[in-house]
């Protein structure tokens, strides 16, 4: 039995394991309801489950027996695995644990196997068959939401770490023009693309012709993030604006200059307060020239 | 829509055609103003290596998908001298300062997936890959 | 089809369109030089919003005609360059340094009056 990768829902089954969940189905579909009543209730008390595992309306349970008929009678998984994917993604989403959507299948199990052995007592062969098929379909279930629960628990956390990234390189705008950008915390590469490209947009976007990146709080400054914040500095030139490196501590500037990196394309200041002044004075000498400018196309 | 393309590079306006169809594949993919920047600069750095070193060759330009993911694909392909030292050409700054290009380990900075096949006196073969 | 370049007072500026050709460029270097010397131009301005890519030669090349331009007496300002396109340039370590850069078309007039208060002057 193997369940094929994202995208296609449809196990491939051996005409042995086709019979098993006949078998098993036989005696499970016309208990369908009922049994799925007793774990609702049992799952009541279950801390994390109680609220997920409805009985249901009578509606929900004709769907959901039709669609496991038209699997394991009709061959086709189609609606009834995109289903349990659903019901994976809905755990996830709702952040229910591992352990918790695991004990469903085990609940299920529970009740299903003391069920087929009391209806086919007399028939081992049957049995067999018929035990062997709650096993296939407990972990076809089982697959098909534990891959959609992982893959949507990765989703959310990706997401988590986007709005995290977003919130660790805020670009201010303290006045029109001047753009200040506290980076808190260890700049690594993907950090400083981040960075560079929220920068450069936001100069488009509020035209501005200073920028103060306060590094203040970064901790370690090596040769890579020094690299790094040239590649900003240079990249917001191209657009016409300035930036100014403030907040650069003296241990670091030490590092710095051990290391044998040019510093003078950094455009260090010294403090965040000092950088706002050098890029204020920066934006007054743009705005006189603008100013004068418009002077001389006044005139005629 | 169209799944691969190949175009011949044989003269500089080759090159804006392989970045064209690069950046109209690419936004076909969904990818974003950004990457698209970056794939059709990359194309045509790829495209511009073929014309210095080789004179003529081409570059194929698909559709990739693999686990559900889909991305681009760049393969540029010349007959050209290929490079004696690849990991020489692979290293960074090698080539940045000289005024043929940007060499390989910057198009390699654009890309997801890269790699790198020559031999000198067989050609030289670039594969790059951008997820979407 | 060459590109065509507007004359504003004593600068000359140049919108870059579609995607120039390697030969387009070339030809735009020869053509500025010499309508630089030809007219004592002062200041140009070569605007590039319209341009989705700046890669290694096209960047050399407006460095060139920066320089060259300065050598004829005049200052050379690159205008327009796009987030996008200047991310992607700052991944490759393709710079301008050197030339004068602005945000756009007003943006590069003022800075070059100031520069070279010559430049406006009729």
């Amino acid at each position: 039995m193997s369940v094929n990768g994202r995208g296609s829902l449809a196990p491939k089954l051996t005409g042995a394991e086709q019979q098993s969940l006949r078998e098993f189905w036989d005696v499970y579909e016309p208990r369908f309801a009922s049994i799925g009543a007793e774990i609702a209730e049992d799952a009541a008390d279950h801390p994390e489950l109680g609220s997920f595992v409805g009985a249901g309306n009578g509606e929900d349970v004709a769907d959901n027996r039709e669609r496991i008929a038209q699997a394991i009678r009709g061959g086709d998984w189609q609606d009834y695995l995109s289903r349990m994917m659903d019901t994976g993604s809905r755990y996830a989403e709702a952040g229910l644990s591992f352990s918790a959507w695991f004990a469903t299948g085990r609940a299920l199990r529970s009740k299903l196997v003391p069920l087929l052995t009391d209806e086919l007592s007399g028939e081992p062969q049957r049995l067999a068959q018929a035990i062997r098929g709650v096993s296939i379909y407990i972990d076809l279930m089982m697959l098909a939401i534990g891959d959609s629960f992982i893959d949507a628990k990765e989703r959310i956390i990706t997401e988590q770490q986007d709005v995290l990234r977003g919130l660790s390189t805020p670009v201010l705008e303290l006045r029109n023009g001047l753009l200040l950008v506290p980076l808190i915390g260890f700049i690594d590469s993907e950090r400083a693309l981040l960075l560079t490209g929220n920068l450069l947009e936001a100069i488009a976007a509020r035209r501005a012709k200073a920028i103060v990146l306060d590094i203040t709080g970064v901790p370690a400054v090596d040769s890579a993030v020094a690299n790094h914040l040239m590649q900003t500095v240079q990249a917001t030139q191209l657009m016409g604006a300035h930036t100014l490196i403030s907040g650069l501590s003296p241990e670091n500037a030490q590092t710095l200059v051990r290391l044998g990196l040019d510093l003078g394309r950094l455009n260090t200041v010294g403090t965040l307060a000092d950088g706002v002044v050098a890029a204020t004075s920066i934006l007054k000498d743009a705005e006189a020239r603008t100013a004068q400018y418009e002077d001389v196309l006044g005139q005629p | 829509m169209s799944i691969s393309s190949c175009i011949a590079i044989r003269a500089d306006v080759d090159i804006i055609s392989a970045r064209q169809r690069g950046r109209d594949l690419g936004a076909e993919l969904g990818f974003a103003k950004t990457e698209l920047a970056l794939i059709a600069t990359a194309i045509s750095e790829l495209a511009r290596n073929i014309l210095t070193y080789a004179g003529q060759g081409e570059i194929e330009i698909a559709v990739q998908e693999a686990d559900g993911r889909r991305g681009l694909l760049i393969v540029a392909r010349d007959r050209g001298p290929g490079i004696a030292d690849i990991a020489l050409a692979l290293q960074d700054g090698y080539s940045t300062s000289r005024s043929l290009g940007i060499g390989l380990p910057g198009v390699r900075r654009l890309m997801d997936e890269f790699e790198v096949t020559s031999e000198p006196g067989s050609g030289t073969v670039v594969r790059a890959v951008k997820w979407h | 089809m060459s590109i065509p370049i507007l004359k504003h007072g004593a600068t000359l500026i140049v919108s870059l369109q579609a995607e120039p050709t390697d030969a387009e460029f070339v030809e735009l270097q020869t053509d500025l030089t010499r309508r630089v010397t030809g007219t004592h131009a002062k200041g140009v301005i070569i605007d590039v919003t319209a341009l989705d890519v700046l890669d290694s030669f096209a960047t050399r090349t407006l460095r060139e005609i920066a320089q060259t331009v300065t050598l004829c007496g005049a200052r050379a300002a690159i205008v327009g360059v796009q987030p996008e396109v200047a991310f992607a340039m700052a991944q490759l370590g393709l710079s301008l340094e050197g030339t004068l850069t602005a945000l756009d078309l007003e943006d590069g007039l003022a800075l070059l009056h100031a520069t070279f208060p010559a430049a406006l002057v009729r």
